[in-house]
């Protein structure tokens, strides 16, 4: 499976790209049934994604563990809903969620395919905890190491990835 | 095969141990790293509920060690400062609750789930000492089922003995299941009237011993029926 993931140096840093694997039903699968692992035994009511960030391991967990899937997405219109703001290189963003989707949800999962600078997700961290989500363990196909977002953004939150950049 | 034995079979092929394996003392700091799965052989990290690591120095109940989900081994990896102590003991201590119905197994409790036929609590826990004395295993007891050795580590040729303890009590005549890396499979053995199980240290190693026990008294009527108590300690033999 790593032969399909591709990764291209940017200068400071790596960018990964996955579509080989999302292309190949095979390695598709191989991955998904691996990330649904990091979940199986995991007590939570919902999974939350960042579309930005890649849903694609999300959606498939949602389905077969039957669990309620929030995405979140860059919204810069609408304000009447859950949204946080975050910044990167390339400005402000604002992330948002459907108005409602956190009811009822007490526990929740962050699964998303790649883990880079890791700021959308950290930003998703929060807006969770603003509606008193705690977020029990983030689950990643490929995590980029040269960004470690695991130790400077996300410290304190169980981060599990099927790769690291470094290994591939 | 009657019922217990059939319930007893399950549990085991669902069932995961966790156990806490190598330990590795560098710059200041001391790392260990609980894994989950059988005979000493991880499948994945166990659930982070489940990872509430703990620990205790020569002064009684020290900081949490921090953690980490880690890909080699793939379990956890818990590190915390190493301020000099004689001995540490690091303990993961677990509490869940199980069900099994029609459809399998499930977390969660009696009330939730239809057509329940077993279900139980558990007191899932991981033990290791960390001793600069091989001589000197501590006296640090944390565990409602505890495990204490009568040394912190062994040499190929000693007769390593093990205490086996419920709430403070020796459990006398208790089956406890006894692996070293270097065997192929697990070992039975039974605590003696005092409590004790004695293995013969052959190969070098890590010695790994289980005691299990159900307490069919700590129930709670529309939630479990017993309480499973687990417990796993993992010396070390040179």
């Amino acid at each position: 499976m790593q032969e399909l993931i591709r990764i291209t140096d940017k200068g400071n840093h790596k960018a990964v790209d996955i579509k080989g694997v999302i292309e190949d039903e095979e390695a598709f699968a191989e991955a998904a049934e691996y990330i649904y692992n990091m979940f199986e035994r995991e007590v939570f009511d919902a999974i939350i994604c960042v579309a930005e960030a890649g849903s694609y391991f999300a959606d498939s967990v949602s389905q077969r563990m039957k669990k309620k899937l929030i995405c979140l997405w860059e919204n810069k219109e609408q304000k009447e809903q859950p949204v946080i703001t975050y910044r990167t290189h390339h400005g402000e963003h604002i992330l948002a969620a459907a108005p409602g989707s956190f009811d009822g949800v007490k526990k929740a999962v962050i699964i998303t395919d790649v883990l880079s600078h890791g700021k959308d997700i950290e930003a998703a961290v929060k807006l969770a905890m603003t509606q008193n989500v705690e977020i029990v363990k983030i689950g990643v196909f490929v995590e980029n190491s040269d960004f470690d977002a695991r130790h400077k953004l996300l410290k304190g939150i169980p981060v599990e990835c099927m790769f690291f950049t470094e290994d591939l | 095969m009657d019922e217990e034995t059939e319930r007893s079979f399950s549990r085991m092929a669902y069932g995961h141990e966790m156990w806490i394996s190598d330990v590795v003392r560098k710059e200041g700091t001391i790392e260990a790293f609980g894994l989950y799965g059988h005979k000493l052989q991880p499948d994945k990290p166990m659930p982070t509920d489940y990872a509430n690591v703990l620990l205790y120095d020569d002064n009684g109940r020290a900081p949490n060690p921090e953690r980490e989900i880690i890909n080699k081994p793939r379990g956890w990896r818990f590190s915390f400062e190493d301020k000099g102590a004689k001995v540490y003991t690091l303990y993961i201590d677990s509490n869940s609750v199980w069900i099994t119905n029609d459809e399998g197994w499930h977390r969660g409790v009696k009330r939730d789930y239809q057509n329940v036929k077993y279900s139980s609590a558990y007191n899932m826990v991981a033990k290791r000492i960390i001793s600069l004395d091989p001589a000197d295993p501590g006296n640090v007891m944390h565990a409602t089922l505890e495990i204490m050795p009568d040394r912190a580590s062994y040499k190929v040729g000693d007769t390593a003995s093990f205490r086996v303890l419920y709430e403070g009590r020796p459990m006398p005549n208790l089956k406890v299941v006894v692996y070293n890396s270097a065997w192929q499979d697990l070992q039975f053995s039974k605590t003696d009237a005092e409590g004790v199980v004695k293995v013969p240290v052959d190969q070098k190693g890590s010695i790994v011993v289980i005691a299990k026990y159900n307490d069919e008294t700590k129930a709670v009527s529309d939630e479990f029926d017993e309480t499973g108590f687990s417990t796993t300690l993992v010396v070390d033999a040179e």
